[in-house]
């Protein structure tokens, strides 16, 4: 009996393990695929071509949003990775959240010049919550912080 | 607590002794809901970027998370059932399934509600949605596939090795975040500090609210493995009698 109980629990752990096994290779073969953006530092380095549509992600820099247009609905920016820039030009709407500083993700090709036409543009939020007296006291307390850019 | 364990495992025994738990767990459960929900939906001050919309993540936070444990749980149960043929393991095994596949469904739902305003879109096929969207998936079609049997014991071991192989799908989910590039957030670092992000009066009220649908899908559960237990026992003496107490009190009152 009990050894009855022994082959039973074996085959739990033979089904859990090789379903584990079977998707953990078949998510290792596809991991660049599943990833929903490309950095600029990867599009830099020429992981994908000219014209071909794809996603890129990353920061508004700082200072580069210049807004054109009549309604301002025409926007240029740099996304950045803080190792990479990537020009980005995009003329529609834009959701609530996007800003300098705040993550993008952008969806569009590369033209000739070198310039990401983006199509469509995401505002990525980051994973901090809190009100705006505790966003004050922090920003007074900050302090320079050197980005690590890992090339 | 062993001898306690066991005796869950009886239908008979599981049935009177949840009678005595139900009515205490379903105040703590009223109690914790009430306070979370509305210190987290009115009172928390409103987030410095997204405003007031934030207050979804109060809902949908606890959300993600139980449809997860609900299915660990069913999981376990499923493994309790295929290794000691324990009846009541694959009734409670069965009642997970339609609760935790809408648990999953609100889970997604406020998401798409969330994202919107937030990200623009309600929905893109990143790491972190598509996995969730396949625990649901898994969980419809644990729903289905015992329904396309005639015995209860071939449905049983069939849902059992389904819900096991679908277990893959919970660290998937859970660290999609750290593994990928994803337009879902990562996990917050809840702060014990006040002028820090994610400052307690921002996760208290969270905790509330899980608590108290962690207590909402308990009862639930045992609702529905009360039913199911009736359901199969029908037969045996101990619901005739209970059926017959019932009828007796219904008719002097």
């Amino acid at each position: 009996m009990l050894a009855h109980r022994q082959q039973k629990l074996a085959i739990v752990l033979f089904i859990v393990v090789g379903a584990a096994l079977a998707v953990g290779l078949l998510l290792v073969a596809l991991n660049e695929g599943i990833n929903v953006f490309y950095t600029p530092t990867e599009v830099s380095a020429g992981d994908v071509s000219q014209g071909q549509n794809f996603r890129v992600g990353g920061m508004v820099k700082t200072g580069s949003l210049v807004k054109d247009g009549l309604d301002g609905t025409e926007v240029n920016f740099l996304a950045t990775d803080f190792c990479n820039d990537i020009l980005v030009s995009f003329s529609g709407p834009l959701p609530d959240l996007f800003r300098e500083g705040q993550g993008v993700v952008a969806d569009g090709a590369l033209n000739e010049d070198g310039v990401f036409r983006a199509t469509q543009i995401l505002a990525k939020h980051d994973e901090n919550y809190m009100s705006a007296e505790v966003k004050a006291s922090l920003d007074a307390a900050e302090t320079e912080t050197a980005e690590v850019c890992h090339q | 607590m062993w001898q306690w364990f066991l005796q869950l495992g009886s239908p008979r025994l599981f049935y009177s002794k949840t009678d005595r738990y139900l009515p205490w767990l379903s105040w703590i459960t009223v109690i914790l809901l009430g306070t979370g929900l509305a210190w987290g939906l009115a009172f928390t001050p409103p987030d410095y970027q997204m405003g007031e919309n934030y207050r979804i993540a109060y809902i949908h936070v606890p959300m993600a998370t139980l449809a997860m444990g609900c299915y660990a749980m069913m999981a376990c149960f499923s493994a309790g059932y295929l290794i000691w043929k324990i009846k009541v393991a694959d009734m409670i095994a069965k009642a997970c399934a339609p609760i935790g596949a809408s648990i999953t469904a609100v889970a997604l739902a406020t998401g798409s509600l969330w994202g919107i305003p937030t990200w623009g879109t309600w929905w893109i096929w990143d790491a972190r949605l598509t996995s969730t969207l396949i625990m649901l998936f898994l969980y419809v079609g644990i729903i289905a596939l015992r329904s396309a049997f005639d015995s209860i014991d071939s449905g049983a071991r069939a849902c059992a090795v389904l819900s096991l192989v679908g277990v893959v799908n919970l660290p998937i989910i859970k660290y999609s975040v750290d593994w990928w590039n994803t337009l879902h957030q990562g996990a917050s670092n809840l702060s014990l500090s006040d002028t820090a992000a994610n400052p307690p009066e921002v996760w208290i009220p969270a905790f509330f609210v899980g608590f108290g649908v962690l207590g909402f899908f308990l009862i639930a559960l045992i609702l529905r493995t009360r039913n199911e237990i009736l359901l199969r026992e029908r037969r045996a003496q101990w619901v005739s009698d209970l059926v017959e107490g019932n009828q007796k009190e219904s008719g002097h009152a």
